[in-house]
């Protein structure tokens, strides 16, 4: 097994608990969905300022800086 | 009144589609454009500049509706799914430290293979945009508790 093939396994295995999580939550009423949890959390002004912040940045990072467009 | 409500209405949806026409045409734009160049820096830049100032307002405070959830079914949730952002950012540090980059991609480096053609920029800065539109609108929409 290459070093390539591990890393995105681990990737695909990470979305794939993700997507599980999500939809387990989903079904069970008394598990708090993600989209519930996030509303939650952005009640507060810092937090939705934190995730505002995040967001430039991959905006930056993958737009402005990002090395791979149109290779 | 009807009929006014009618027209109410299919003004609006005219004004949105206008929008979303507008910022298809943007997000194809600035997908055109190269990165590391003051054009591109000027069209990232702007659409943040609305998002933090709206995010930064005070959110709109709502009485409690439906089915209350209990703290400890809150602090499970936010538990599990901090367990797979940190497993996922351990594993995005791993990569990123490790050498040579064909053999360990991260995030940005499959980002990019995605982002090689015009049409694939514009969907994931598209996709940028709406999330960013969504985190402007949270101050004023309600949360269920």
């Amino acid at each position: 097994m290459s070093a390539r093939f591990i890393t995105l396994a681990g990737f695909v295995l990470i979305f794939t608990a993700a997507i599980c999580l999500a939809v387990v939550s989903a079904r069970r009423p008394s598990w708090v969905t993600l989209p519930r949890l996030v509303a939650r959390a952005t009640e507060s002004r810092a937090c939705r300022l934190v995730l505002a912040l995040v967001w430039a940045w991959v905006g930056w990072h993958l737009f402005a800086r990002g090395s791979g467009a149109f290779e | 009144m009807s009929g006014g409500l009618t027209g109410l209405r299919s003004r609006s949806s005219v004004r949105l589609a206008l929008l979303l026409a507008g910022v298809v045409v943007y997000a194809w734009i600035a997908a055109a454009l190269r990165p590391f160049t003051l054009p591109e820096y000027v069209l990232v830049a702007l659409p943040m500049i609305p998002v933090v100032a709206l995010t930064a307002r005070r959110a709109r405070s709502e009485p409690p509706e439906g089915a209350t959830i209990a703290g400890s079914d809150w602090h499970r949730a936010a538990l599990l799914w901090l367990a797979v952002l940190l497993v996922l950012v351990t594993w995005e540090l791993l990569a990123l430290f490790s050498s040579p980059r064909e053999d360990h991609p991260t995030l940005s480096y499959l980002a990019d293979r995605v982002m090689s053609t015009h049409a694939g920029r514009t969907v994931v800065f598209l996709a940028w945009l709406a999330l960013g539109a969504a985190l402007a609108v949270r101050p004023s929409r309600r949360v269920r508790k």
